[in-house]
């Protein structure tokens, strides 16, 4: 058990240490700040560092200083708004020799703060004296040289003695997920089945690179098949493929996921919903086995619970008994004997619910016998079934 | 067993150092600096102004005689509360008429309320006016703390008959209040 301890402290301390020597500020100078200032007076105050591209400082990477005053004699301790302090970054290339821009930032004094980047979001406690400036515009680019001027406001009330000004150089980590979002959602509304295909759009936003995006259908959460990435097309990712000819009937999860340059991990989903059920066929009228003449008062229930009948795909078709025998699709001869069927008849929707028509058997040619009754329906995704 | 206890003590630190590292902050540098204050001065102007560590070039001479008092206000602060100051207090003046008496009181002190407000010294000098002609006269003396204010306040005030005349120029930067520092 001990043994274990102590290799889990021993990964814990190299992930610290690697992560804490991720990013490199070169050639830092020391705060350049009057020797004497007054009371109530502003001052200026400023230091410089380069950011250099050495294969492990990323690009555009926050810039948070964090300026902590204190006082050399502990019994004059410096309080909350002893200073007000507000900057700027200048910003060369090339070595420093060529100015690339100004970024104004402010600094704050609460004691709370939260820290809005567009990368994440932190709250930081600022205890007195201390003090985060940032701007999003600030960030650090590679090979840029940095001056940072500070102009710093005294208080009147300021006890009169040395003081030590220590700016801390931060960044911030990107822990925040990219945000995906399924554009076409209400495509989902409806039922699928085999072979159809599934097209899925989706934005990704994140502030850092994207660096993957995959979609995949799961079923409690075990991937039954991946959507295939397509294109990126007006700023949204295209994901397309057919559902595999043998998926089984069931409420799917249909997952978008993006993973950005941190390895933070996002996704939307949508349920992808599949219908194999071929609508129920119920005959309603005449009765089985009844005899009829002349016209046969048809009606049929039709009903499908998930994606609805296909009210155009209801059709009937009348074939002869002979001998005991149904008369085959193919119609005649069927044996030694002729038979006789209809082609298939489309049975018409009544708005009462039922499917229903008065076959008129003279104007069908039938001639007095048994007759076998088929019929077909489908529902909206062409699952089909027969009575 | 105190070696292994001693290097799992150690790794149990860097340990929790580790942790307490893998913020969502995390470190670039530290550059440090460090500076001296000074307390602030207070510049008696003209017409009764005191200003803070800026003279403005607007003094003038005021005729004190008798008891009468010349009093310097500042603007209106943000509300403050001020450390116990040791002050050295200074007045540029001469004798303008009169013999004996020639002293003047020299006090700095507070408003709690800029408007309608309640005044409070700090502290308060008497110094000798000698010469007639200008000179500078100062004394030092220790402040009390004050636990709120919104203005400061420079007095200078006779000491004398009606017959005694002392001018008080402020047009040189030398009738001021000066911080010198915390009364211990």
């Amino acid at each position: 058990m001990r043994k274990q301890i102590l290799v889990l402290m021993l990964v814990v301390l190299l992930l610290g240490l690697v992560s804490a020597e991720d990013r490199t500020l070169y050639y830092p100078t020391g705060i350049d700040i009057p020797v004497n200032i007054i009371a109530g007076n502003t001052f200026g105050a400023n230091f410089s560092f380069q950011y250099l591209d050495d294969f492990s400082n990323p690009d555009n990477s926050p810039l948070i200083i964090q300026l902590n005053f204190s006082s050399v004699d502990e019994n004059y301790p410096v309080w909350r708004n002893d200073f007000k302090v507000s900057g700027r970054v200048e910003k060369y290339a090339l070595w420093g020799y060529i100015h690339t821009g100004t970024v104004y930032f402010e600094c704050n004094n609460s004691e709370i703060q939260i820290i809005e980047h567009p990368l994440d979001i932190q709250t930081v406690q600022a205890g007195n004296g201390t003090f985060y400036c940032y701007d999003e515009l600030a960030d650090l680019k590679l090979e840029e040289h940095d001056k940072v001027y500070l102009n710093i406001t005294s208080h009147q009330a300021l006890y009169p003695g040395a003081y030590n000004l220590i700016a801390s150089m931060f960044y911030l980590t990107d822990e925040r997920v990219p945000f995906v979002n399924i554009t076409n959602k209400n495509l989902f509304d409806r039922y699928y089945r085999e072979n159809d295909n599934v097209l899925v759009l989706a934005t990704i936003d994140d502030a850092s690179e994207i660096s993957e995006k995959w979609a995949s259908v799961t079923l409690s959460g075990t991937e039954i098949f991946p959507v295939n990435y397509d294109h990126f097309e007006n700023d949204e990712y295209y994901f397309s493929r057919n559902t595999p000819v043998d998926i089984v009937e069931d409420d799917y999860k249909l997952f978008v996921f993006a993973k950005d340059e941190h390895n933070n991990t996002g996704n939307d989903s949508v349920t992808l919903k599949i219908d194999r059920t071929a609508p129920e066929i119920t005959l309603v009228s005449p009765v089985n086995n009844s005899v009829v003449s002349d016209i046969i008062p048809l009606k049929i229930n039709v009903t499908d619970e998930k994606s609805g009948t296909d009210n155009q795909s209801v059709y009937y078709r009348l074939r002869e008994i002979v001998n005991g025998q149904i008369c085959p699709d193919i119609g005649v001869p069927l044996g030694n004997y002729t038979c006789t069927r209809t082609d298939w008849i489309n049975l018409p929707y009544n708005p009462s619910g039922l499917y229903e028509e008065d076959v008129n058997t003279t104007e069908l040619n039938l001639t007095s016998g048994e007759y076998w009754l088929d019929v077909k329906a489908q529902d909206i995704l062409g699952n089909e079934n027969y009575l | 067993m105190k070696k292994k206890a001693l290097v799992v003590s150690i790794l149990f630190g860097i340990f929790l150092i580790s942790i307490v590292s893998a913020g969502l902050l995390d470190y670039f540098g530290r550059i440090t600096g460090s500076v001296t204050v000074e307390g602030p001065v207070f510049y008696a102007g003209n017409p009764n102004s005191l200003t803070i560590n800026e003279f403005e070039d607007s003094g003038g001479n005021y005729l004190i005689s008798g008891y009468e008092e010349v009093r310097f206000i500042t603007d209106e602060l943000e509300e403050m509360s001020f450390y116990a100051p040791k002050l050295k207090l200074s007045v540029e003046a001469f004798i303008f008429d009169g013999t004996q008496p020639k002293l003047l009181d020299l006090e700095f002190g507070y408003y709690d309320k800029f408007v309608d407000g309640t005044s409070y010294s700090f502290c308060k000098v008497t110094i000798n006016v000698t010469s007639d002609s200008p000179e500078v006269y100062s004394d030092i003396c220790d402040g009390v703390p004050a636990n709120k204010l919104e203005s400061f306040y420079y007095s200078i005030k006779g000491r004398g008959t009606g017959d005694v005349k002392i001018k008080v120029d402020t047009g040189d930067q030398n009738t001021k209040v000066e911080v010198i520092g915390v009364t211990s």
